[in-house]
């Protein structure tokens, strides 16, 4: 009794998986188009300085369970697009060039998003100085 | 002489016959020398061809200059900048430290070993200062173009102190190069001990490398002359030989000149690389701690003759003591009416340009005069010793005591009192410094009258005056990716306007007059570029609660686009040598493209004051004026009127990057000693002028990128220490050191 029990149990348990996988489109089903999609993530910390003439790049990490179609999109305050010396990949989110002189500044409020077409994930807002290496000096000493 | 230096620091130099005639025998006779036979057998396995032309010549120039030392004078070594920036020979440091209170700038070309294959040229700014008689600080500026190295580098040594000189106890220093910083090019530790003997200075040390003064390293100074000097040293990668020439003065004026010129015996020799630099003194008065009489019959004398030396006091003192004093120019009859007298008095300050003047009298044994002083800036001391002066040349001595009292913007913040007998000697009679000091009374409890009654009549009123301030400002961005040394010149225009008793209406210009192209449109420093501006306009109240503690009131437009308040606490218990200051600031910007749109700044600190180093240390403590949070130390000491500081700061940005920050300032006056007379508009110079160089403490590898806003203590020129107190000077352990500075600046202004 407690045999039959048990394979009637795996039955039906390995059919409730079955249906499970073949809605959401996991294993060796063809990837399913309608349904909700599997949830996914956007992270990572970025430099929040560039210096002039160096290399600046970041790409955020993504992680879920379904990491393909994925569209990659960027926002800005100010200036409101991208300065030229600053590439963005919508593929992978990769933010990255090399400012010039001219450049130096401040980007401010600089959002990376993904979407996969129905959901929508950000990183939080940051600010991207564009400076130098040295040393400032300057009269009326370290007050005002 | 000038021919053999050149010969050599360049062997194509053309000589004289005469010359030529000379090394060529001297060579000669070299030869012969298993000695030097063995020596320049040794160059040669260097390098054989190049290197015998130089080491003959090397040589011969010695020996000239061996017969020619028995003309020097064989007083010490004097202390030079190094090729490195340290005190030492070319390369290596010496035990010795720059001169207290001196500063050392020299500018090279020589090239380091890691580029020198790679990039034809370098340039190398160097300097230090000798912050204490056992410690300097300095600074490297290294330009290599070909190679994209533009760096900045510090550098520090602490002589060993307390081994007293004599043979074999030779001088020990420890030493730092290149400290701190993302890059480390010249990075090394040393130990290093210097001995002199006859006419030579032997140094040997040992480093931590990488490079130079990896190992052991050590060289050799030969005196020449009392300005020219032959060194030979092993850095521990190269041997070179060199020599320097120090000119100790500059028509009359205690700045100095060096040329260094050196070549390496391993690396093409016979290519000489230079140095050129200067010296000079921050000042003439941090070595009066000690200070001795002057002589009964001096004649009037000039502020750079007073400095005083150490040693010989009691004698010198009770010689002073007994001799005759010279005559008191006492320009009033002990016949006049006490009143006439006073009134005399008043009438000299005034003329001087003394402003709310009172004298009064208790009727006979005390004497009071009440002064405000504005035309006498660098030193409030000065207008205190020519108000002293005027006072006891004037009256007859019939007063027990003569009170005085120092008054800044109307209100009372010192009273000195002593014996006007005291004073009077004092003035005409240096060795009676000790007596004075021993009856002067000083206190920032300014005493109640008394009884004393004043005279009435025109005090010369502080009141609806004003001034305008004029002076430079500098903002710099050195050793960056765009450039070595950028920089932003502006034309300053500070007006005060004399409000009521402790206020001031402030108003400051700030001109753009030049700068480097990166601060042009469209280059890296434009933002830091504004247009001409309105860039101040606040309203100060300044009281005095009670004796030691004082409150500064501030409102207005503190910085472009930012209102608000900004006031200060400042306690000073005691005779002075302690402080404790709080600062609140809140402004609020009418920008929205400002960052951040709402500054609030608390700040607490404490300051010590240590009198006979004329220095001080204060920590602070609190939300800076960017918003960051944390301390900062700041060292600082007098130098005369010229204060150094070095100062490091360590606070969290408001996006919580913990960030470090080392500087140096220098502030000094910028203003005539004695200023034009204050009245409706007086014109004049800043009296506390600074300028401080500051750079990012970072991990190796970290980028230093440049930053102006962490851990800003919201100093603006009306401030309590500075206007109320001396730029922190009014206080008594400062006044008794400086007790001679009183007659020194009456005997050169005030007769």
């Amino acid at each position: 009794m407690g045999k039959r029990l048990g394979i009637l149990l795996n039955v039906v348990g390995i059919g409730l998986v079955m249906m499970i996988m073949a809605l959401y489109g996991c294993g060796n089903n063809s990837v399913s188009t309608v349904g909700p999609a599997e949830p996914f993530y956007i992270s990572g910390t970025p430099n929040t300085t560039a210096i002039v003439g160096q290399l600046y790049t970041f790409t955020p990490s993504i992680s879920g369970v379904d990491t393909s179609n994925l569209t990659f999109s960027i926002t800005t305050v100010s200036p409101s697009t991208l300065p030229a010396w600053l590439n963005f990949n919508p593929q992978n989110g990769t933010l990255s060039g090399t400012p010039a002189s001219s450049d130096v500044g401040l980007i401010s409020g600089i959002v990376i998003s993904v979407s996969n077409g129905t959901v929508n994930e950000s990183l939080p807002a940051f600010n991207l100085t564009v400076t130098v290496t040295g040393s400032t000096g300057s009269s009326g000493g370290t007050g005002l | 002489m000038a021919s053999s230096f050149f010969l050599f620091v360049d062997v194509d130099y053309p000589l004289s016959c005469d010359t030529i005639a000379t090394l060529y025998l001297i060579k000669r006779a070299c030869c012969k020398s298993v000695f030097m036979k063995s020596f320049i057998s040794q160059a040669s396995s260097i390098q054989k061809t190049a290197m015998r032309p130089v080491v003959f010549h090397c040589i011969a120039l010695w020996l000239v200059l061996l017969m020619n030392a028995a003309f020097a004078n064989a007083a010490e070594f004097p202390n030079a900048i190094s090729l490195q920036g340290f005190t030492g020979l070319l390369n290596t440091p010496n035990a010795e430290v720059t001169e207290e209170g001196t500063v050392n700038a020299l500018y090279s070309n020589q090239i380091e070993p890691q580029w020198r294959d790679l990039a034809p040229h370098e340039d190398n700014y160097l300097f230090s200062v000798g912050f204490f008689s056992f410690a300097e600080f300095g600074g490297r500026l290294t330009n290599v173009p070909a190679v994209s190295i533009r760096d900045l580098s510090a550098n520090v040594k602490i002589k060993i102190p307390f081994i007293p000189r004599g043979f074999y106890l030779p001088d020990i220093a420890l030493g730092m190069q290149d400290v701190g910083g993302g890059s480390k090019h010249f990075q090394t530790k040393y130990i290093v001990a210097s001995e002199e003997l006859w006419r030579f200075r032997f140094s040997l040390g040992a480093g931590t490398g990488p490079d130079r003064m990896k190992g052991v390293f050590g060289g050799a100074e030969f005196k020449a002359f009392d300005w020219f000097y032959l060194i030979g040293e092993n850095d521990g990668k190269d041997t070179n030989v060199g020599a320097r020439l120090v000119a100790p003065e500059l028509f009359g004026y205690p700045l100095g000149l060096q040329i260094s010129a050196k070549t390496s015996l391993d690396y093409r020799p016979g290519n000489t690389q230079f140095g050129l630099g200067f010296q000079f003194p921050l000042g003439n008065e941090h070595l009066d701690r000690s200070p001795l009489p002057e002589k009964a019959n001096e004649v009037k004398q000039t502020s750079s003759e007073t400095k005083i030396t150490a040693g010989s006091l009691p004698n010198e003192s009770e010689k002073m003591a007994q001799a005759p004093s010279a005559a008191p120019a006492v320009v009033t009859g002990k016949g006049s009416a006490p009143g006439a007298d006073l009134q005399r008095v008043r009438e000299k300050l005034t003329t001087e340009g003394f402003e709310n003047v009172r004298v009064g009298t208790n009727g006979g044994s005390l004497l009071v005069v009440e002064y405000e002083n504005n035309r006498y800036n660098h030193n409030e001391l000065d207008g205190l010793g020519i108000v002293i002066g005027i006072v006891v040349d004037t009256l007859p001595g019939e007063y027990e005591t003569f009170r005085v009292i120092v008054k800044k913007q109307d209100i009372a913040v010192l009273e000195l009192s002593a014996p006007f007998s005291d004073f009077r000697a004092f003035l005409h009679d240096a060795g009676k410094y000790r007596e004075l000091n021993e009856h002067l009374r000083i206190t920032e409890n300014v005493g109640k009258d008394e009884g004393v009654d004043y005279l009435v009549g025109p005090s010369n009123s502080s009141w609806l005056d004003s001034s305008l301030v004029v002076y430079p400002g500098l903002k710099t961005f050195v050793a960056t990716e765009v450039g070595t040394f950028d920089y932003l010149l502006s034309a300053k225009l500070d007006y005060f306007f004399n409000a009521w008793k402790g206020a001031v209406v402030n108003a400051r210009w700030d001109i753009p007059v030049a700068w480097s192209e990166n601060f042009d449109n469209g280059k890296a420093f434009r933002s830091d570029r504004a247009g001409s501006q309105l860039d101040r306009l606040m309203l100060f109240q300044a009281i005095k609660v009670v004796p030691g503690l004082m409150v500064n009131l501030g409102g207005g437009m503190i910085v472009p686009d930012y209102h608000g308040t900004l006031n200060e606490v400042m306690w000073t218990p005691s005779d002075g040598a302690h402080r404790f200051t709080i600062k609140q600031a809140y402004a609020t910007s009418s920008d929205v493209q400002d960052l951040p749109q709402k500054r609030e700044t608390y700040l607490g600190s404490y300051r010590y004051y240590f009198s006979p180093l004329n220095l001080s240390f204060k920590v602070t403590v609190g939300r800076f004026f960017d918003n960051d949070e944390g301390f900062r130390l700041d060292m600082k000491r007098f130098f005369g009127d010229t204060a150094l500081s070095v100062y490091y700061a360590n606070s969290q940005t408001t996006f919580r990057d913990r960030v470090q920050i080392g500087g140096v300032m220098i502030a000094l006056p910028l203003t005539p000693r004695r200023d034009m007379k204050p009245g409706i508009l007086q014109l004049k110079g800043y009296d506390d002028w600074s300028y401080a160089q500051e750079t990012k403490i970072v991990a190796p590898g970290e980028s230093n990128t440049v930053s102006t806003s962490t851990g800003v203590d919201p100093v603006l020129p009306y401030n309590l220490e500075r206007v109320f107190y001396n730029r922190d000077r009014l206080n008594e352990p400062y006044i008794r050191e400086h007790l001679l500075r009183l007659r020194e600046v009456y005997r050169a202004y005030g007769q």
